[in-house]
C-alpha cells in the first residue's frame, strides 16, 4: 500500500488520458479488421471505416471488405466489380460520395440497374490485380470488372520487387506476374489484431507508428537511390505497356473497363501526361474499354476546382476529393452505358 | 545587456538533493558534440574550431594589450574572421560557383550544393564575436582555457539556432559546472515538450499551407493567399520559438539557463515593441554591438553638422536603425527578399520614432489600433523573407489584392483557423496567469494551477514556463493527453528548423 499509493495519482491521470483519446480517436481514425481466407486483412463485414485525416469519410464494407453504401441495396442486374488502390479504396470520402455508389445511382437512374462493388485496397499494383484476379471473382461473381489506374501504373509501380510485381526472366520470355506472399498471420499478428479492434486509440497508434515508420524509412534512402533504381529498370526492362495491358486484359477474361485517374494540371488541366498517352493508345489498339477522369477536368478548372486535395491537407494534392470522383463517377457511366447500349454488358 | 544575471544554484536547492555533477562532463559533452557536429555538418565542425581557436588567442591577447592601436588590430582581426566566414556563406547563396567551391572537399559532408550554410554558423559567429568585443570593451575577462570557450560556443542546446547567450551569462554557469538535477530535469522536460508541441502540432501543421501558397500563390484567391501569409507569421513563430523552448529545456536539465528569446511577440502595440520580444537575444546583440556604436558615430556627425538636438537624435536614430536592420536582413541570408526584410523593418522603426517624436513628446495611438497596424506590418513584411525570390514576393502581394492571372482555385485551409486559435489561446492563457499586475479572477487562476500541480515560473532571464510541481490527477491527465496528442496528431512530414538554416 505504502508502495501503491503515490503511484495511484499518476496512474489514475494516465487512465482518464487515455480514456479521452479513445474517444477522440473512435472519430478520428477507426475501422474493426478481420482475416479473409481470400483477400487477407479486410474492415469486417457490418461494420465503417472512419477516418478524419485526410479528408473526411465514413465507409460501410460487406463480406470481403466490399466497400458498399448500406442504402443501395441488393440490385437485380449486371454486378460490376471496381478493384483498385487507395482512390478506390476512398477513405478519405464518404459513401455517398466515393464514385463506386456515384456510378451505381447514375446507372440506376439511366435504367441500368447494377451492383457496384468496391474492392479498392491501398497499396495495390497491376500486378495484384492480375495475380488475384480468380480471388476476386470467386469472392464477388462479377460480370464485369472496373479496373482503376493511374498513369504510372504501368510503369515503375507495377515493378517494383517489394511488393507483387511483373518481371521478365529473359528478353525473349514473356512478362509473368510475380506474387509476394502475404505475412503469414500468426500469434503476434492475431493478438495485434484483437488490440486494435478492441480499441481504435490503439488502432490509430498502430497507424501512426507504421506512417511515421514510413517516413522515416524513405528520409534514411541515400538520395537519388529511388531514381536510380527506376532508371536501372528503365533500360532493362522498358515497361511493355501493351504487354501488361493485355495480360490484365486477359485476367479478367476482356470483360473489363480501364478507369484512368488523370493527374491535374492546374496550369493545363486537359492535356495528357506522356504516360497517359501511352496507355490510352496502348488499349485502344487492344480494344479495351477506357474511361478517363481527365475528361472532366477543364470543367471542373474552369468551375475553380481540384480533383485532388481537402481542407485539412493541400490543394491538388493526395487523394481525390468529392468533386473528383464525381469526376471519375461521370466519365465510368458514359463508357459503361455505351457498352450497355452495345450489349457487351 | 537588459537581461538579468542567472542564479545557477538559486533553483536547484529544493529538495535538497545534490546535481550529478562530475568534472568530466563539460570535456565529455564536448567531444560527443565535436562528434555529433562533425557527423552532421563537417564544415560546422572545421569552422567552429577555427573561429574558437583564433578568437580564444585573440581575446587572451586583447586583455593583456595595453596599446590601443594593438588592440584595435586584435579586434579587426576577429572581426574580419568572424564576419568574413558570414559574408562568404552568403556571398555564395548569389554566386553558384562559389557555393559549389564551398561545397567541395575537403569541407563537404554529402558533396551536395544543398547544405549551403554550415549548421549554427550564423549563431556561434555572433555568439564568439560578441565574447571579444566585450572583452575589448573590458567588460568581460577571457577564458583561461581553450575548453571551456569552446563549450561556450558549442554548448549543444543552443548551437543550431540559439538563443545566442552572451559570455557573462553562460560561462559563470559552466565555471559552475554542468551536471543533472532532479528540479532541473523535470522543470527542462516540462519546458522541451512545451517546444516540441509548439515546433510539431503548430508550426509543422501550419507548413502544410504555407508551402503550398507561397509555391503557387496565382493558384488562389485572395482570402486564401492571406490565409497563408498569416499562417507563415504563426509557423515562423511556433517554429523558432519552439526551437527556443527545446533549447532552453534541455540546457536546463543539464543545470544551465539560457536567455529567453521570446516573449509573445505578436501582442505587441508597436514595432518597437515587437523588437523587444521577437529573437530577443539577436535583437539585444544588435542593438548593442551594432546599433550603439552608429548611433554613437552619428551623434558625433550630427554635431558637426550643427544641427538641433531633436533633429539630430531623430536622424542618427533612423540611420542607425536602417544600417542595423539591414544587417540584421543580410545576417539572415543573401538574397534580395532579406534585405527587403530589413530595410522595411529599418524604416518601419525609424517611421514609429518620427512619429511618435523626439525628446518629450510621446503621441500614442489606441492600443488595438497599433497591435493591428503591427501585426499586419509584420505579417505582410515576411512575404519576402519567405518568398523564393522577390518576384515571387510581387506575385504573392499581387494574388492577395486579387490581381493574379491564373485561374483561382477553391481552398481554404481547415487546421488555419485552428492553429491560429491555439496561438491565441496560448497567448491569452499565458497573459492570464503571468501578468505582474492583480488580474481578472486571480484566485481562479492560482486555484486551477494548484489543482494541475503546475507552476509558472517567471523569471526576468529565461522567462515564463509552466512546470510541474507535483504529480496530481488532473496533472498528469493534462501532461500525458499533451504529449500523447502531439505524437498522434502532428503531420507525419516534420519539416527542419527554419532558423536551422541561417
Amino acid at each position: 500500500m505504502r508502495v501503491a499509493k503515490p503511484l495511484l495519482a499518476p496512474a489514475l491521470g494516465l487512465a482518464l488520458s487515455l480514456l479521452t483519446l479513445e474517444g477522440v480517436s473512435r472519430s478520428y481514425f477507426n475501422y474493426r479488421s478481420i482475416r479473409d481466407p481470400v483477400l487477407g486483412s479486410v474492415v469486417a463485414a457490418g461494420h465503417t471505416f472512419r477516418s478524419r485525416i485526410e479528408g473526411s469519410g465514413v465507409g460501410y464494407h460487406e463480406d470481403h471488405g466490399v466497400r458498399r453504401a448500406p442504402d443501395l441495396g441488393p440490385r437485380s442486374g449486371a454486378r460490376i466489380l471496381c478493384v483498385g488502390d487507395s482512390y478506390t479504396e476512398a477513405h478519405q470520402v464518404s459513401d455517398d460520395e466515393v464514385y463506386t455508389t456515384l456510378v451505381e445511382r447514375s446507372l440506376d437512374r439511366s435504367g441500368m440497374p447494377a451492383a457496384v462493388l468496391n474492392i479498392g485496397r491501398s497499396g495495390l499494383s497491376v500486378a495484384d490485380y492480375v495475380v488475384n484476379s480468380q480471388a476476386f471473382k470467386e469472392a464477388t461473381s462479377p460480370t464485369w470488372t472496373v479496373v482503376q489506374i493511374h498513369d504510372l501504373d504501368f510503369y515503375s509501380d507495377t515493378w517494383q520487387t517489394s511488393k507483387t510485381h511483373f518481371r521478365r526472366r529473359c528478353s525473349a520470355c514473356p512478362i509473368e506476374a510475380v506474387r509476394i506472399a502475404p505475412v503469414p498471420d500468426d500469434t503476434v499478428r492475431r493478438t495485434m489484431r484483437w488490440l486494435r479492434n478492441q480499441s481504435a486509440l490503439v488502432g490509430f497508434g498502430m497507424h501512426r507508428w507504421q506512417e511515421l515508420a514510413g517516413v522515416s524509412r524513405r528520409n534514411s534512402q541515400p538520395s537519388g537511390a529511388e531514381e536510380h533504381a527506376t532508371a536501372t529498370l528503365a533500360s532493362t526492362v522498358d515497361f511493355p505497356v501493351t504487354e501488361e495491358l493485355r495480360m490484365l486484359a486477359r485476367a479478367y477474361d476482356g470483360r473489363l473497363t480501364l478507369l484512368l485517374l488523370g493527374r491535374f494540371d492546374p496550369a493545363h488541366p486537359g492535356r495528357d501526361t506522356d504516360e497517359e498517352a501511352v496507355i490510352t493508345r496502348a488499349a485502344r489498339e487492344l480494344g479495351i474499354s477506357l474511361a478517363c477522369s481527365k475528361d472532366e477536368y477543364p470543367a471542373l478548372a474552369q468551375k475553380g476546382i481540384a480533383p485532388h486535395g481537402f481542407p485539412n491537407t493541400s490543394l491538388n494534392s493526395g487523394h481525390m476529393n468529392a468533386a473528383g470522383h464525381a469526376a471519375a463517377a461521370r466519365v465510368l457511366t458514359r463508357e459503361l452505358l455505351r457498352l450497355h447500349a452495345e450489349g457487351r454488358i | 545587456m537588459t537581461a538579468e544575471f542567472p542564479n545557477p544554484g538559486g533553483r536547484h536547492g529544493v529538495g535538497g538533493r545534490p546535481p550529478v555533477q562530475h568534472p568530466a562532463a563539460e570535456p565529455a559533452l564536448l567531444v560527443v558534440w565535436f562528434l555529433l557536429c562533425g557527423w552532421m555538418d563537417v564544415r560546422a565542425l572545421f569552422l567552429v574550431l577555427l573561429v574558437t581557436t583564433s578568437d580564444y588567442l585573440i581575446s587572451a591577447r586583447l586583455a593583456s594589450a595595453s596599446r590601443t592601436r594593438a588592440r584595435l588590430l586584435l579586434l579587426s582581426t576577429s572581426v574580419s574572421i568572424d564576419i568574413g566566414l558570414l559574408l562568404i556563406w552568403r556571398a555564395a547563396g548569389v554566386f553558384p560557383g562559389l557555393a559549389d567551391l564551398l561545397n567541395g572537399a575537403p569541407f563537404s559532408a554529402s558533396g551536395t550544393v544543398k547544405a549551403l550554410v554550415p549548421v549554427g554558423l550564423g549563431f556561434f559567429t555572433l555568439r564568439s564575436l560578441g565574447l571579444v568585443i566585450d572583452v575589448y570593451r573590458g567588460v568581460a575577462v577571457p577564458c583561461a582555457a581553450w575548453i571551456r570557450y569552446a563549450s561556450f560556443l558549442c554548448f549543444f542546446p543552443a548551437f543550431v539556432a540559439g538563443p545566442i547567450s552572451r559570455g557573462n551569462q553562460l560561462l559563470p554557469q559552466l565555471q559552475g559546472g554542468i551536471g543533472l538535477r532532479w528540479n532541473g530535469f523535470v522543470g527542462g522536460s516540462s519546458i522541451f515538450v512545451q517546444g516540441l508541441a509548439k515546433k510539431m502540432l503548430i508550426a509543422d501543421r501550419l507548413a502544410t499551407i504555407v508551402d503550398p501558397v507561397f509555391a503557387s500563390p496565382g493558384l488562389y484567391p485572395p482570402l486564401t493567399v492571406a490565409a497563408g501569409i498569416l499562417a507563415y507569421s504563426l509557423q515562423i513563430y511556433c517554429d523558432f520559438a519552439g526551437y527556443s523552448d527545446m533549447a532552453i529545456g534541455a540546457a536546463r536539465v543539464l543545470g544551465i539557463d539560457l536567455p529567453r528569446n521570446f516573449d509573445m511577440p505578436y501582442v505587441a502595440t508597436d514595432i518597437a515593441e515587437f523588437w523587444h520580444r521577437w529573437h530577443i537575444t539577436l535583437s539585444t546583440w544588435l542593438r548593442d554591438y551594432v546599433f550603439l556604436p552608429i548611433a554613437y558615430v552619428g551623434s558625433r556627425w550630427a554635431e558637426e553638422l550643427g544641427l538641433s538636438r531633436q533633429r539630430g537624435e531623430l536622424l542618427n536614430y533612423a540611420v542607425a536603425s536602417v544600417l542595423t536592420m539591414l544587417l540584421a536582413g543580410l545576417w539572415h541570408g543573401s538574397g534580395w527578399g532579406f534585405l527587403l526584410w530589413g530595410g522595411a523593418h529599418g524604416l518601419a522603426l525609424a517611421t514609429h520614432r518620427v512619429w511618435r517624436g523626439a525628446g518629450g513628446r510621446k503621441r500614442q495611438m489606441p492600443s488595438w489600433l497599433g497591435w493591428a497596424l503591427t501585426f499586419m506590418f509584420v505579417s505582410l513584411s515576411w512575404v519576402p523573407f519567405r518568398a523564393a525570390s522577390v518576384g515571387d514576393a510581387g506575385d504573392i502581394y499581387g494574388s492577395l489584392l486579387g490581381l493574379g492571372t491564373q485561374r483561382t482555385y477553391e481552398w481554404f485551409p481547415s487546421w488555419f483557423p485552428i492553429c491560429a486559435g491555439a496561438v491565441l489561446l496560448g497567448h491569452l492563457a499565458t497573459l492570464w496567469i503571468t501578468h505582474p499586475r492583480p488580474t481578472l479572477m486571480p484566485a481562479m487562476a492560482s486555484g486551477l494551477m494548484k489543482t494541475l500541480g503546475l507552476t509558472v515560473e517567471h523569471r526576468q532571464f529565461a522567462g515564463a514556463y509552466l512546470v510541474p510541481t507535483r504529480v496530481t490527477v488532473p496533472g498528469t491527465y493534462f501532461i500525458v493527453l499533451f504529449i500523447l496528442s502531439t505524437l498522434l496528431f502532428a503531420p507525419s512530414k516534420v519539416g527542419p528548423f527554419v532558423y536551422a538554416a541561417f
